[in-house]
C-alpha cells in the first residue's frame, strides 16, 4: 500500500538517538560463491588473510570455504597455529601450510602431537620435523600407523639403513604423503625397463630421491635418450644420477650441441671426456655468446643448437690417450708393400683382387670415374708385363697413396649375400 | 585508471613468432607461453588497497559521550579487494596459434595475444606462403614417410646424380605451377588472369590442395640431400610425401629426416624466439618490433599504392585489412 511510504521519507531529519536505534540488517549475502563477500565481516577470514593464506585458491575446493567461515579464530584456529609454532615452523610458512592443507585445522590436537612424538621417537631431530611439516603440509594428517607403514616400506624395499631412510624422507617429505602404488611402479620400472641392479637403484635413490615420485613416461624418455642416443652405459648413469632429474629438452639440446662440436664424449676412459653432472647442472650463462658463434658457422643448424658454449669449458682431459700401436708396425708394412711388387706396375692392392662373384658385383657398383681409373691401371700393368718392364721409380704407387676404393662396396655386397642366405635358411 | 597489470597486458597485444622445437606438441608451446605471460603480467606491482570508513566499537571503556555513542570511525582497508582474496588480476590470457606444426617438425610458429587474434584471423585468410627446409635421405622408404616409421622398402641410390635430381625437381615444379593456375578462380584466357600473373598474385583463394610454389635442392650429397620448399595450404605430412614421391621418381626411395619451417608469411627465423626467451619481457620486445615493422611498412605502402594499377583484385583487397596487402606483397616477392 502506497500510504505507508508517506510516513517516513529518507530526507526527513531525525535525532541522534533515533539514528543509533535504527537496526541495520547485515549486508552479507546468505549464500555466495566466493569468500570476498564475507572477508570484511568475519574475524577469522581477516586474520587468515593477514597470515597470508590464499583464500582465492581455497574457495575453489568443495566445502572448504564454508568450513573456514564456521571456524572461530580464538577457539579453532589459534591453538593449531600455536602448536605449529611450538614444533618449530616459521611464521612465514604458516600461511603456506594452511593454504595447501586447510584440513589440518580439523584434526585433533592430541593426534597431531602424537604423530610429532612418533617422528621424534624415530630419531628425527626437531628442526627436521619442522622443515618436513613446512614442506609437506599434509604430513601430519596421516595417522601414526600410516607413517610407520611408509617408513618401513622404504627401509625394506630399498634395503636402506635407518639413517639413510631418515635422510631421504627428510629431503623429500612428500614420500610419506602420497600413495605407495606409484612408488612401487617406479621401482619396478627402474628394475625391469631400465635394467638397474638393486644396489644401483639404492645409490640412485639416496642421491636423488625424486626418482621415486617422478613421472614414469618422462623417466623412460630421458633414460631412452641417454642410453640409446648418447650411448651412456648404466654404471655411468648410476654414478651421476642427477641426469635422471633434468628436463629432457635441455639434455637433448646440449647433447646435440656437443655432437655438432664433435665433443660428445661421455666415456671417462677416452680423451676429451665430459662428465654428465656438469652437462646438466651448469647454467646457460654463455648462451648469447654461443648463439652468435653458432650463427657464424651455419645458418640451418643455428636454431638447432642454441645452447651453452660448454664444450670447451667443460672438457676434462682424462687419463692419457692410448698408445699409437700403428707406429711400430708401419715400417714393416711399408717394406712388405714394396716387396709385393704390384706397386711397381702402378697398381693398387684392390686392383689385384681375385674376381669372385662378390668382387664382380662390387665392381659393378663402382662409380664411373673410379671404375675407369681402375681399368686404366690394369691395362697399363698388362701392357708393362707383356713388355717385361716396370714403371720408373717416381711413378711407383706409394704406400701412403693406397686407397681402399672397393672395400665399402665389397662389404655391402657380402653383407647382402649373408642376409639373403639367412633369409633363405628360414 | 588502469592498473599496471592491465597496462602491461595492452602492451603485450599483438603477433610474434617462436621457434617450436621438434618432438614437442604445439599445444605445449602455447600453454607454456600463456603461463609465462600470466606470470609476467601478474608480477607487476600490486595496487594499494582502497580504504573504507567503518564504525568500529570503542576499545576502551571510557564513559560514553553524550548520546551513548560507543563507536568510532576509522578508515580500514577493504580486504575483499586484497589479491589473496580476489586472486591474481589475470587468470587467463587468450593466446592463439597460427599455422600449425605437427609434433615432429620444428620451426617458426606464429602466436597472437589478446587483440592480435583478430589480425591472426586475417593472416590466416589471406594468401601467404610458408618456406620449409627438408632434410632427406635416400635409401629407405617408411610407411609414414618419416624416419621414425616402419621401414617398407630399401633401395640403392648410387645411380642418382644432381642433374637427374634437377630434372625431377623441374618436373614437379611444372606440375605445381599447373595446379596453381587451375585452382585460381579466374578464367585463364582473360585479361584479369594476365594482370594477376604479372604481379604474381595468381593462385587459389582460401582452401585448396597443397601447392608448392617453389622447390629447390640446396645441398646434394648422397645419401643426404636438403630441399627448400615454398608452399601454400600445406601440411607437414604432405611435404614428407613429396620427398617420398621424389625418391620414387628417381627410381629409388627417400625418407624425410626433418622438416623445419623457416618462414611463415612475414615472420622469419631471425625474429623467432627460442625456448629460453619465452618470458613476458622478451615477448613484449618481439611485439614492439612487429608493431614498428607494421608502421614502417604502412608508410612505404601508401607510396607504392599510387603507382600500382587499380585492378579488380585490388578493389577486392581494399576491403580487407592492411595486413593482407602486406602479406601478398611479401608473397609475390617470394614467388618470383
Amino acid at each position: 500500500d502506497l500510504d505507508a511510504d508517506d510516513e517516513c521519507s529518507a530526507l526527513e531529519e531525525i535525532s541522534d538517538e533515533e539514528a543509533v536505534g535504527i537496526s541495520i540488517p547485515p549486508s552479507i549475502p546468505p549464500a555466495s560463491n566466493s569468500l570476498q563477500d564475507y572477508v570484511d565481516k568475519s574475524e577469522t577470514l581477516t586474520k587468515l588473510v593477514q597470515l597470508g593464506v590464499c583464500l582465492w585458491k581455497l574457495e575453489r575446493r568443495p566445502n572448504v570455504g564454508s568450513m573456514l567461515l564456521r571456524l572461530d579464530f580464538s577457539k579453532d584456529v589459534a591453538p593449531w597455529l600455536l602448536f605449529l609454532k611450538e614444533i618449530g615452523v616459521e611464521d612465514s610458512r604458516l600461511g603456506y601450510i594452511i593454504s595447501h592443507n586447510p584440513f589440518i585445522l580439523s584434526e585433533n590436537l592430541d593426534n597431531l602431537q602424537a604423530r610429532v612424538n612418533y617422528l621424534k621417537s624415530k630419531k628425527f631431530s626437531s628442526e627436521t620435523v619442522a622443515s618436513m611439516v613446512s614442506r609437506a603440509p599434509y604430513l601430519l594428517n596421516f595417522s601414526v600407523k600410516r607413517l610407520d607403514n611408509r617408513l618401513g616400506f622404504y627401509q625394506q624395499q630399498l634395503k636402506l639403513s635407518a639413517s639413510n631412510t631418515r635422510n631421504i624422507v627428510a629431503r623429500l617429505p612428500k614420500l610419506l604423503c602420497g600413495s605407495l602404488e606409484s612408488v612401487k611402479e617406479n621401482l619396478k620400472v627402474c628394475e625391469i625397463e631400465l635394467g638397474f641392479k638393486a644396489n644401483e637403484i639404492q645409490h640412485i635413490v639416496i642421491a636423488v630421491p625424486k626418482v621415486l615420485t617422478a613421472n614414469k613416461k618422462k623417466l623412460t624418455q630421458i633414460f631412452d635418450f641417454l642410453h640409446n642416443t648418447m650411448k651412456v652405459p648404466n654404471y655411468l648413469i648410476t654414478k651421476f644420477p642427477q641426469v635422471l632429474n633434468t628436463k629432457f629438452l635441455r639434455l637433448r639440446e646440449r647433447h646435440q650441441f656437443l655432437e655438432y662440436l664433435g665433443k660428445a664424449q661421455y666415456d671417462p676412459n677416452l680423451p676429451s671426456y665430459i662428465s654428465l653432472d656438469r652437462l646438466v647442472s651448469l647454467p646457460d650463462e654463455n648462451e648469447l655468446k654461443v648463439k652468435q658463434h653458432v650463427k657464424k658457422k651455419s645458418q640451418p643448424l643455428r636454431r638447432h643448437l642454441p645452447t651453452t658454449h660448454r664444450g670447451l669449458s667443460v672438457v676434462n682431459m682424462a687419463s692419457r690417450a692410448p698408445v699409437a700401436t700403428g707406429r711400430l708396425m708401419l715400417g714393416f708394412r711399408k717394406w712388405y708393400y714394396n716387396l709385393c711388387g704390384f706397386n711397381k706396375l702402378g697398381l693398387l692392392y684392390e686392383d689385384t683382387l681375385y674376381e669372385d662373384a662378390d668382387v664382380k658385383e662390387a665392381l659393378r657398383r663402382l662409380p664411373e670415374n673410379v671404375s675407369n681409373d681402375r681399368t686404366f691401371r690394369i691395362k697399363r700393368a698388362l701392357d708393362l708385363s707383356m713388355k717385361q718392364q716396370i714403371l720408373p721409380k717416381d711413378q711407383w704407387t706409394k704406400y701412403e697413396e693406397e686407397v681402399n676404393y672397393l672395400t665399402p662396396y665389397l662389404k655391402e655386397v657380402i653383407r647382402e649375400r649373408k642376409e639373403r642366405e639367412e633369409w633363405m635358411k628360414k | 585508471m588502469r592498473s599496471p597489470a592491465v597496462r602491461m597486458f595492452r602492451s603485450l597485444e599483438g603477433l610474434f613468432c617462436v621457434y617450436k622445437p621438434g618432438g614437442v606438441h604445439w599445444k605445449l608451446v602455447r600453454d607454456t607461453i600463456e603461463t609465462n605471460l600470466l606470470k609476467g603480467v601478474n608480477a607487476t606491482s600490486a595496487q594499494p588497497l582502497p580504504h573504507e570508513v567503518r564504525f568500529l566499537s570503542n576499545p576502551n571503556n571510557k564513559p560514553e559521550a553524550a548520546g551513548g555513542l560507543a563507536l568510532r570511525a576509522a578508515a580500514v582497508p577493504v580486504l575483499s579487494k586484497h589479491p589473496l582474496v580476489t586472486g591474481p588480476e589475470f587468470q587467463h590470457i587468450k593466446v592463439g596459434v597460427g599455422h600449425l606444426l605437427d609434433a615432429s617438425s620444428s620451426g617458426v610458429l606464429v602466436l597472437a595475444v589478446g587483440n592480435g587474434n583478430r589480425t591472426l584471423n586475417d593472416l590466416y585468410r589471406t594468401r601467404t606462403t610458408r618456406e620449409y627446409t627438408l632434410e632427406c635421405e635416400f635409401g629407405t622408404a617408411t610407411h609414414d614417410f618419416s624416419q621414425m616409421g616402419r621401414v617398407v622398402e630399401r633401395s640403392t641410390y648410387d645411380h642418382i646424380t644432381l642433374d637427374k635430381m634437377d630434372r625431377v625437381i623441374s618436373m614437379m615444379e611444372g606440375a605445381n605451377q599447373k595446379a596453381l593456375r587451375m585452382y585460381s578462380s579466374v578464367d585463364m584466357s582473360s585479361q584479369e588472369a594476365y594482370e594477376l600473373a604479372v604481379k604474381g598474385l595468381l593462385g587459389p583463394d582460401g582452401k585448396s590442395v597443397p601447392i608448392l610454389t617453389g622447390l629447390r635442392c640446396i645441398h646434394f650429397q648422397p645419401p643426404n640431400f636438403t630441399l627448400e620448399v615454398q608452399c601454400l595450404n600445406e601440411t607437414q605430412k604432405y611435404l614428407r610425401k613429396v620427398v617420398h614421391e621424389m625418391g620414387l621418381e628417381l627410381r629409388s626411395t627417400a625418407v624425410c629426416k626433418g622438416v623445419r619451417r623457416t618462414r611463415d608469411g612475414p615472420f622469419t627465423l631471425q625474429d623467432a624466439l627460442t625456448r629460453h626467451h619465452w618470458t613476458a619481457a622478451d615477448v613484449m620486445q618481439a611485439i614492439q618490433q612487429y608493431r614498428s615493422k607494421k608502421r614502417s611498412k604502412k608508410g612505404s605502402r601508401t607510396l607504392t599504392d599510387k603507382a600500382v594499377l587499380q585492378t579488380s583484385e585490388e578493389t577486392l583487397t581494399v576491403s580487407q585489412e592492411n595486413e593482407a596487402d602486406k602479406e601478398t606483397a611479401i608473397a609475390e616477392v617470394q614467388c618470383s
